[in-house]
């Protein structure tokens, strides 16, 4: 299976005009370990609310010249804020991917065990009606990802990750700044 | 003769359309159904229902940053289920945000348990510094357009989340 950074590192390949925002936690430091991007939102905080942010940016983004608006959450996350799997279901905005990590647990803060060990998210998705692809390894998800980038439906990704946690940095940026590059970014395209 | 709730309801319809906004959220109170009806009609303004007050903040501070206008309505025990949306998201990452929120709670309130939040809200959102405007009796109704109007270029001038609350039932102050 494989780790949330080798995930992350495939994605980094097709996200430099994508915005992308990435939930709180050690995604986000995992994520910007990568290189710092001003089309990439760094959440600190507001566990679970990626993908209700992702969905309204969406929305906004219909008529912009990006191909996608991605979304990164884990499976605390989605699980802590399943409305969001509601929200996309009944608003369907075709710009949305999101990516959810599942690793059963609560990586970021120890690695306790999370109610993902005893529920199918990509089935929860699937009860919402939404298109689910599995993965569960580093080519499946470039794939997902690339057929992802080029369809006009909302899609969730539901990755299957290994529980490796590897430490980074903190963000510890004032979030005026995160959002001020990350706007600035969104208006000039 | 036209009620109170008929009248206030008329301008809070004026002055969201006044802000001209691209989208609607709301989860419904009683007391503005006609405002929901209407721009649920709407051939203008997007709106469309949310399912947790939380997931309508995190979704209008998506439009929002994205360069489009969201007005979210709710009543104000949604607060409750969205405060650390608003305060760690909307309110740090300085996203431009009016939230129209109805009163519970006080004179009139025939429900026995929403008072136990509603009575301390005032309180709990200026502790946790989310700048809120109250509309009452007090306030002619001729103004509430002009508020809401005025509150949603305050949030965009301040770069932050705006509440303007109002108490449609009338009576004492809360
Ligand atoms: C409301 C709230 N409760 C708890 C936390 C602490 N917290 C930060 S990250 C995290 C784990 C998130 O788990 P998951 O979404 O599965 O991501 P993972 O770290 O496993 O990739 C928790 C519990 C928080 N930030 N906010
Ligand atoms: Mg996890």
């Amino acid at each position: 299976m494989m780790s949330r950074f080798e995930a992350l590192q495939v994605l980094y390949q097709y996200t430099e005009h994508i915005p992308v925002i990435s939930s709180c936690g050690n995604t986000s430091r995992e994520w910007a370990s990568l290189g710092r991007r001003d089309n990439h939102l760094y959440m600190v905080d507001t566990m679970g609310l990626t993908p209700s942010v992702g969905i309204g940016l969406s929305l906004a983004l219909k008529d912009k010249p990006f191909k996608k608006v991605i979304a990164i959450e884990g499976d605390g996350g989605i699980l802590m804020n399943p409305n969001a799997f509601a929200s996309a279901a009944y608003l369907r905005p075709e710009k949305l991917l999101l990516i959810i990590f599942d690793n059963e647990c609560f990586a970021s803060t120890g690695g306790q065990c999370s109610l993902a060990s005893k529920i199918d998210i990509g089935k929860v998705a699937k009860g919402f009606d939404l298109e689910v692809i599995a993965v569960d390894n580093t080519e499946d998800f470039e794939q997902a990802v690339k057929e992802s980038i080029g369809k006009d439906a909302p899609i969730v990704i539901h990755a299957k990750i290994n529980q490796e946690n590897q430490k980074r940095p903190n963000i510890n940026d004032d979030p005026a700044v995160l959002s001020y590059k990350f706007s600035r970014f969104i208006n000039e395209a | 003769m036209a009620t109170f709730q008929e009248l206030a309801c008329k301008e809070i319809i004026k002055g969201i359309e006044e802000i001209n906004p691209d989208y609607f959220l709301s989860i419904p109170c009683s007391t503005v159904a006609p405002v929901i009806q209407h721009f649920e009609n709407h051939d203008k303004i997007i709106s469309f229902p949310v399912s947790r007050e939380e997931e309508g903040v995190g979704i209008a501070a998506g439009i929002s940053l994205g360069g489009k206008v969201p007005v979210l309505l709710i009543q104000d025990t949604g607060i409750g289920n969205s405060i650390l949306a608003i305060t760690t998201f909307v309110k740090a990452y300085h996203v431009p945000m009016l939230i129209l929120v109805t009163r519970r709670g006080g004179f009139g309130e025939i429900n026995s348990a929403v008072y136990h939040f509603s009575e301390p809200l005032p309180q709990i959102l200026d502790d946790a510094n989310v700048k809120t405007f109250r509309l009452d009796y007090r306030v002619p109704l001729k103004e509430w357009s002009v508020a809401i109007r005025q509150g949603f270029q305050y949030a965009q001038n301040t770069h932050r989340p705006i509440i303007v609350m109002f108490n449609i039932k009338g009576g004492a102050a809360q």
